[in-house]
């Protein structure tokens, strides 16, 4: 049995055959969020929400044995310790780190109608695997602006994206299950596959960078993806984008590579 | 771009003393004569381009009357090119043959129209003439602009004349764009290498 399980196993008081499924984490919907660090001090603990899951699919089980009710039961007498004071220090650890996840602007939901012209909404439903980064080349527009320059009469280009982030607001223009036409690579996995976010160059760029940073974790945390699904536009065709992370010349500072870009997203994660 | 005299002046003999007044008289005279091939030459191939006198504009071509196409010329790594020999400039206007130009940006589609067709869409979308500001980018200008890496290394040592409507306000200037042309020096003039163009892209 390992450190990690008997610490488990101790702290929750559960048997030493889900003590050791935890610490390998083979239960199913279980989430076990380390706290500390030292080799004696470690601590374990199974949020309240996912212990409930795990609760009620052991309880549900058809083949649930005398054992799985037993865990159950052993579970129950976790989730009254994980009531008591070291389990509120738990939560306000998670609240305080969901917080610096929290996107710090509105996300505004604004989808363009799939009337739009030349084709900018095809409709295409799509199963997002990547998620695409792009800035938008333009010093001066804004979230709004690039959202209506989408629905503008003068707009004749077949070119679209998904979601736009200011230092302000980020605005949806078109919902993430469906294709957007962002990639230039025609029916490649830049367009058919993958999620497109585009950053303004407009604004402080810290604070845009900093939004769309925790844009880019939230939307790669939601679709069940990891930071190595993140792409460049320049990924998926010879356009030099996003300028503003690969460009030395369009970095609004000097460590803001792309490298920066995606271990900044990926410690969110 | 300086259009008076005293405006050729150089900045560094704007305060000159009167012992230098010959220095100012050779320097204007200079100035002068290589305005006079500057602001000319381009202004002539802009009004043959809006013309799409491309017979005329193949006369001027640096290598052998041809002349290369691109829909797109900033932030790439690399041009998309297409060219056109002198005899096909001479039909540019009447041809019915379906070049592919590149690609669309954002769907990514073949770029797939006859000369005139692409004339109207990627060369003369707008009047460049009345609605655009020229700027002159010297070889050593053009090598260092970043947006433009891939014209400078498509044409090794040229210049760039970028005729730029900068777009309305109202709309984020998001149908901003550019008529770019391509060329170098050469005794008694500029000739052309290459017409290119930019605009707001995803």
């Amino acid at each position: 049995m390992s450190i990690k399980a008997k610490s488990i196993a101790k702290t929750f008081r559960l048997d030493r055959t889900l003590a050791a499924l935890l610490a390998r984490r083979e239960v199913p919907d279980a989430q076990i969020i380390e706290l500390g660090s030292g080799l004696f001090e470690e601590q374990y603990w199974i949020s309240y929400a996912n212990y409930k899951a795990l609760q009620s699919s052991l309880r549900e089980s058809p083949q649930g044995s005398s054992a799985q009710h037993g865990r159950a039961g052993t579970l129950e007498r976790a989730v009254v310790r994980m009531k008591s004071a070291p389990y509120q220090v738990y939560l306000r650890s998670l609240e305080a780190r969901r917080a610096t996840r929290r996107l710090p602007v509105p996300w505004v939901v604004d989808h363009i109608p799939r009337t739009t012209l030349h084709k900018r909404r095809p409709g295409e439903r799509m199963t997002p695997e990547y998620l695409t980064i792009h800035s938008t080349g333009n010093p001066t527009s804004k979230a709004n602006g690039e959202r209506s320059w989408l629905t503008n009469a003068q707009n004749d280009r077949t070119a679209s994206f998904h979601i736009v982030v200011d230092e302000t607001m980020a605005v949806e223009c078109i919902p993430f299950n469906e294709v957007a036409w962002h990639a230039g690579d025609g029916n490649g996995n830049g367009n058919k596959k993958s999620i497109s976010i585009e950053i303004c160059e407009s604004g402080n760029r810290g604070k845009v960078l900093h939004n769309a940073i925790l844009l880019a974790a939230r939307i790669l945390r939601e679709a069940d993806m990891t930071a190595d699904k993140l792409r460049r536009h320049h990924d998926w065709a010879t356009k030099m984008c996003p300028r503003i992370l690969i460009v030395s010349e369009n970095r609004g500072h000097p460590s803001q590579t792309w490298d920066w870009f995606t271990s900044e997203v990926e410690a969110l994660l | 771009m300086p259009s008076t005299a005293a405006e050729r002046i150089p900045q560094h003999l704007g305060r000159c003393t009167w012992a230098c007044i010959p220095l100012v008289l050779a320097s204007l005279l200079t100035a002068s004569a290589c305005a006079t091939t500057s602001r000319s030459e381009p202004n002539d191939l802009l009004t043959l381009v809006s013309h799409a006198d491309y017979a005329a504009l193949s006369a001027r071509a640096c290598e052998g009357g041809a002349l290369a196409f691109a829909p797109y010329a900033r932030n790439l790594s690399t041009l998309d090119l297409t060219h056109l020999s002198a005899a096909e400039l001479r039909s540019f206007t009447v041809s019915k043959r379906v070049y592919d130009w590149g690609r669309y940006d954002g769907s990514g589609d073949s770029i797939r129209l006859t000369p005139m067709a692409f004339h109207r869409r990627f060369v003369w979308d707008i009047n460049y003439g009345k609605r655009a500001r020229p700027q002159r980018l010297d070889s050593a200008q053009l090598r260092e602009s970043s947006d433009l890496a891939a014209v400078a290394q498509a044409f090794p040592g040229a210049e760039a004349i970028i005729y730029r409507y900068g777009g309305d306000e109202r709309i984020d200037r998001k149908d901003a764009r550019e008529l770019i042309l391509v060329g170098r020096p050469r005794s008694g003039g500029w000739c052309l290498l290459a017409l290119t163009h930019s605009e707001d892209t995803v």
